[in-house]
């Protein structure tokens, strides 16, 4: 009987993947000097994406756009043109990029936190994330930004560059680090979070280990890091104290909780 | 409503066709049971508060066994272990470790000895701790107010070597409750066959020696070490590579993410290990300019 169960589950999963269809986006950059910029180029970072959605694909999240090297573009991630519908990252739920970001050597409070990419297209490549990103307001909707860069989320200046942010935005995660203790190129590392996060239907469900977010990047984001203060960082909002605390700890992307406004923060890290 | 009716119409199509198709995915029933068992008895020698098992079973490469709050399984083609506690941290019933870092260490390392890992395999031991922090901006001042960070989950984390060649994608992360029980842990240790370890070895040789990294424009050589990567912890397939790691900084010393290159003796890269048979790759096209 149980047999006949599963085979159930198995052959209907499509149907209870329709109530949870959030949808996301990938954007990878691994060409850089080719593309006329300064490198040197990340050749893991398409792989990586690759093995990210597959992954999605699994937990049943609906792919929107899947863009690589010069198809993706600085103005994704600006507020103003993050909603163009051939690729903005505030068009979908969950936006997955990896690729360069700047570090400083050390950073301040006041210092940048940044995503580099190198197109053509909707330039500049550089977005200051606290003075330009904007997620989750107007017809936005993103809840989770995953930013596999280096030092898009430094510890010292998090208030200045990700309190402004978040407009609907439930999470984001990233790093905090310098040039000399910083992220390495790495497949591992984006696809084993979304291997946790992606909350595998049944009957994977009952074996495979799912993790919050934040717990996920704790685990995964200290993958491929150098030590000496590289560290994985994750930030949440909430309505209040309580609200901040528990989606840092507890929200998975399948948690379907609703847009936070975004009175308090709460983020945790781990460094290497 | 036609979801629900789309779900009952399935099931008793199921039930009638009366199906023999297996969950398991190519492992026998006996077999899945013995690792049922397998992981029941590793449970009680960790001394697990599993509690009443609420599932098990078998499903492609994985077993596992989960009750109400823990969750514990193993890959069945690669010594991997994963273990859940949903009581684990700082505040939550079990509570976080409070002892020393040695003790952590200690604790943990015992934890690997009972699933069978070598302890002459273990190159390195570090201690990561989470920190926890809480914030808003004063809407008069307009000054953010943050609290004073706190102490998260703690982590005992373990590095590879077999024979003398580091192992870059094994890792053992354990965190204990405050009981010393495993509160959370990924334990990823394949076994590495022989004739890779030699290979490691010879590429150790190769690059205490003459061998030289490709230079890359943009980019300065940081770091060259031989070693062996596999595949990660989640996945259906298991490869496995010896490989000459190179490490390069951005020349522009601003550029983060340092690019990784994994190569063979004569330079070129070793394959990507994969997690699946087969991954979509993204579709070569150029998207349309507004």
């Amino acid at each position: 009987m149980r047999r006949l169960i599963l085979v159930a589950a198995f052959l209907l999963l499509p149907l209870f993947n329709l109530q949870s269809q959030l949808r996301y986006s990938t954007g990878a950059v691994r060409d850089y000097i080719p593309n006329g910029c300064g490198g040197p180029d990340l050749p893991l970072t398409i792989p990586e994406a690759d093995n990210f959605r597959t992954w999605y694909g699994l937990g049943g999240f609906s792919l929107t756009t899947q863009w690589t090297n010069t198809n993706v573009w600085g103005a994704d991630f600006r507020d103003g043109t993050d909603t163009d519908p051939s690729g903005g990252s505030d068009i979908v739920d969950i936006y997955f990029y990896t690729g360069h970001g700047i570090c400083q050597n050390p950073p301040a409070a006041s210092s940048g936190d940044f995503i580099t990419v190198c197109s053509p297209n909707g330039r500049p490549n550089t977005t200051t994330i606290g003075t330009s990103s904007r997620w989750g307001n107007g017809s936005g909707r993103l809840k989770f930004a995953f930013i596999d860069a280096s030092c898009p989320m430094d510890l010292v200046s998090i208030s200045n560059q990700w309190f402004p942010v978040f407009r609907g935005l439930h999470m984001g995660v990233g790093h905090s680090g310098t040039s000399s203790s910083d992220t390495l190129d790495s497949v591992t590392r984006g696809s084993q979070f979304a291997a946790h996060t992606a909350g595998l239907p049944f009957p994977f469900s009952w074996i495979f280990p799912e993790l919050s977010v934040g717990d996920a990047w704790m685990s995964d984001g200290t993958i491929d890091i150098q030590s000496g203060g590289c560290c994985a960082v994750a930030i949440a909002a909430g309505n209040d104290r309580n609200d901040a605390i528990n989606r840092r700890e507890n929200e998975h992307v399948k948690s379907g909780w609703g847009n936070p406004t975004p009175n308090w923060f709460a983020w945790k890290w781990m460094c290497r | 409503m036609k979801i629900k009716i789309a779900v009952l119409l399935g099931i008793a199509l199921v039930l009638a066709l009366g199906l023999k198709l297996s969950p398991t995915n190519g492992v026998s029933s006996s077999q899945g049971d013995e690792g049922q068992r397998r992981l029941e008895s590793l449970a009680k020698d960790l001394k697990l508060d599993v509690g009443k098992i609420t599932n098990s079973g078998t499903v492609q490469n994985m077993v596992g066994i989960r009750s109400e709050n823990v969750l514990f399984s193993q890959r069945r083609d690669s010594r991997t272990y994963f273990i859940q506690d949903a009581r684990y941290g700082p505040d939550k019933n079990a509570g976080v470790f409070q002892g020393s870092d040695e003790m952590l260490v200690e604790r943990s390392r015992s934890v690997l000895k009972v699933l069978d890992i070598p302890s002459d395999e273990i190159s390195k031991a570090n201690i990561l701790r989470e920190k926890t922090q809480a914030g808003y901006i004063d809407r008069r001042t307009r000054k953010v107010v943050p609290e004073a960070p706190r102490d998260g989950k703690v982590y005992a984390e373990f590095w590879r070597q077999v024979s003398g060649v580091p192992v870059f994608s094994s890792r053992a992360l354990v965190g204990l409750t405050k009981e010393g029980t495993v509160g959370f842990m990924e334990l990823h240790w394949p076994v590495i066959p022989k004739a890779t370890v030699e290979e490691g070895r010879r590429l150790q040789a190769l690059v205490r020696g003459r061998w030289q990294p490709p230079s890359q424009k943009d980019a300065v050589v940081e770091s060259v070490e031989a070693g062996i990567i596999h595949s990660p912890a989640l996945g259906f397939v298991m490869d496995i590579y010896p490989a000459i790691r190179v490490i390069y900084r951005a020349a522009d010393y601003k550029v983060g993410r340092k690019m990784t290159l994994y190569l063979d003796g004569n330079g070129r890269p070793v394959p990507v290990p994969r997690q699946f048979e087969k991954v979509e790759t993204t579709p070569a096209k150029t998207r349309p300019r507004k």
